[in-house]
């Protein structure tokens, strides 16, 4: 399938998240309804008539107003409610501050949302995949999809128990926005019943872990302590503590009984992302999922002078494995003390000058007691 | 005479601290595809045995303090700094010769009377220095989540880390040589305990 992300970006020079805000709270003011929403789009085209018009932003506009379309609807809080008694929900809406600040906030809700949107009710839906568009094609955006490599990644998936094991609808286990649990009640259920039968065949895919709307590569953010967040919530979305979900083994309740063979089990959990021993060691992102204790990596993996601690979580701040008043991997002390890939260089030195001294001591005296004693 | 508590405490704290050093070394010089044994193990070993040690420890002070033991601690500091001072001088400035004209003491028996002072001075300061500091360092190690959060703008657990690895260095110092004179002052005392 052809990419359709090429030439769609939109170019918007003013701040979408403003006037969509604009578009929430007039529908929180209005009781909701067709005729209301049509009202409430008219008040957005105005406002947006009354913005800049050179021809960049002329464009931005342009985009802004595609945008607009769907977001008269799908902006804030979601009004898109299932049955209560399931306790599950699907939302349709998306948290625009949020959306505009992730890697596909510049993009065009068509985009993806590709067939069927057009109208409302809609009808014949289709929404394209992480896989259609990626990797990218055109020159600057192949570059950046270089590390990821696709295909592997797809393959690796495919491998995982999330693929396998779980062929479950998204409503089941993480809620549409992975992050975001939809409200708990409402009507509606049976307009909806159709498309939670559909969605209860789906297997598990990419969006579940990297929810398309709010996803941020890990090369964006940077800071670890964010990434660490940023990564590990997905999983913990549906592995958390309480989940009800199938994933939950009974033997081992929660999180820190699962992995209570880990010294300071907690300090693990808090201080690494899950994806940091359960996924193999590669120079690229990895994707697969080994099962349980092969998901263990080996302490020395992290607790050694070549950390990939600082490979991994660490990748993305300057000079990581740098010595820093004669510690080894400075940057990870500024977050706490990794033990074997925080050592102290003059330290070493001495214990090797001091034990090599001792030694040569020991020998050279032994030597010259059995020189002596043959001597006699 | 070597009481047989001491004895057996002596070779259960030497077989401890020989297992702690090379599980301390694995701990801190493994590389993310070598150890020298599997890591886990050595940290539970380090841990496990760590707890050992201290607590035997603290039995050796109670026990020394209920049988009088302490005492010979006590007899062994008296004369240390002045046979320190001695046997340095004979270092610095040759030994004297005893009385008008006469002999200087038998090579053997200086060898003899300075292994016995550096044998002495290591039993010291393996009780009185290497052993709390190796236990209270340890402690703080076994329970981080007591550390300072942050110290000198690092992760607080440091100081203890570099503190103890320092310890345990010197720990494995005092190992070497302990055997070593051991070698020449023979085993028999500490296993036969005459």
């Amino acid at each position: 399938m052809q990419p359709l992300l090429s030439g769609r970006r939109a170019r918007n020079s003013f701040s979408l998240g403003n006037l969509a805000n604009c578009s929430l709270a007039l529908r929180s003011t209005l009781s909701s309804g067709c005729v209301l929403r049509l009202a409430a789009f008219a008040l957005l085209l105005i406002a947006a008539a009354l913005m800049p018009s050179d021809q960049a932003e002329a464009a931005g506009q342009a985009d802004f107003m595609k945008r607009m379309r769907c977001l008269a609807c799908h902006v804030g809080e979601s009004q898109h409610r299932l049955d209560g008694k399931e306790h599950i929900s699907k939302s349709s809406t998306i948290d625009m501050p949020q959306f505009e600040n992730a890697d596909h906030g510049k993009m065009l809700c068509a985009d993806c949302h590709s067939k069927g949107f057009t109208n409302f009710p809609h009808r014949n839906m289709k929404t394209e995949t992480c896989m259609d568009c990626h990797p990218r094609k055109e020159a600057k955006d192949a570059e950046a999809d270089k590390d990821y490599d696709f295909e592997r990644i797809n393959r690796e998936f495919e491998a995982t128990v999330h693929f396998t094991e779980y062929q479950h609808a998204k409503e089941r286990c993480c809620g549409t926005a992975v992050g975001k649990v939809g409200a708990e009640a409402g009507a509606g259920a049976a307009a909806n019943r159709k498309m939670r039968e559909t969605g209860a065949n789906q297997r598990f895919t990419c969006e579940h872990c990297h929810e398309p709307h709010y996803f941020k590569a890990t090369a964006h953010i940077k800071d670890p302590k964010l990434i660490l967040k940023n990564d590990n919530g997905p999983c913990l979305h549906c592995h958390m503590d309480g989940s009800s979900v199938a994933l939950k083994d009974p033997a081992k309740p929660n999180l820190l009984a699962a992995h209570a063979y880990l010294p300071y089990a907690d300090m693990h959990l808090k201080g690494t992302r899950c994806i940091d021993c359960h996924t193999s060691v590669t120079p690229t992102v990895a994707h697969d999922l080994p099962k349980g204790m092969k998901a263990d990596q080996g302490c020395n993996t992290c607790h050694s002078i070549d950390s990939i601690v600082v490979r991994r979580l660490y990748r993305y701040v300057d000079n990581a494995s740098a010595t820093e008043a004669g510690f080894h991997n400075a940057a990870l002390m500024k977050d706490g003390y990794v033990m074997g890939a925080n050592r102290q260089r003059w330290t070493d030195i001495a214990a090797y000058l001091l034990l090599s001294m001792g030694l040569v001591l020991v020998v050279a005296h032994g030597g010259w007691r059995v020189f002596a004693r043959k001597r006699k | 005479m070597t009481p047989l508590w001491l004895r057996l405490w002596h070779w259960t704290m030497a077989v401890l601290f020989t297992v702690l050093v090379v599980t301390g070394v694995v701990l801190t010089y493994s590389t993310s595809t070598f150890a020298l044994m599997n890591y886990a193990l050595a940290d539970t070993l380090h841990q496990v045995l760590g707890i050992a040690f201290s607590a035997l420890f603290v039995v050796f002070l109670l026990a020394s303090g209920v049988t009088g033991h302490w005492r010979r601690y006590q007899r062994l500091w008296k004369g240390l700094l002045s046979r320190i001072v001695k046997f340095g001088g004979y270092v610095l400035y040759g030994v004297p010769k005893k009385g008008n004209g006469g002999e200087t003491p038998p090579r053997i028996e200086l060898s003899r009377g300075l292994l016995i002072l550096v044998q002495h001075f290591l039993s010291i300061f393996s009780i009185a220095v290497l052993s709390p500091l190796l236990a209270i360092t340890g402690l703080v190690l076994l329970f981080p989540e007591y550390a300072p959060d942050q110290i000198a703008g690092l992760g607080g657990v440091w100081p203890f880390a570099i503190a103890h690895y320092w310890v345990g260095l010197l720990g494995a110092l005092f190992l070497l040589f302990h055997a070593y004179i051991a070698t020449i002052a023979g085993f028999r005392r500490m296993i036969k305990g005459r």
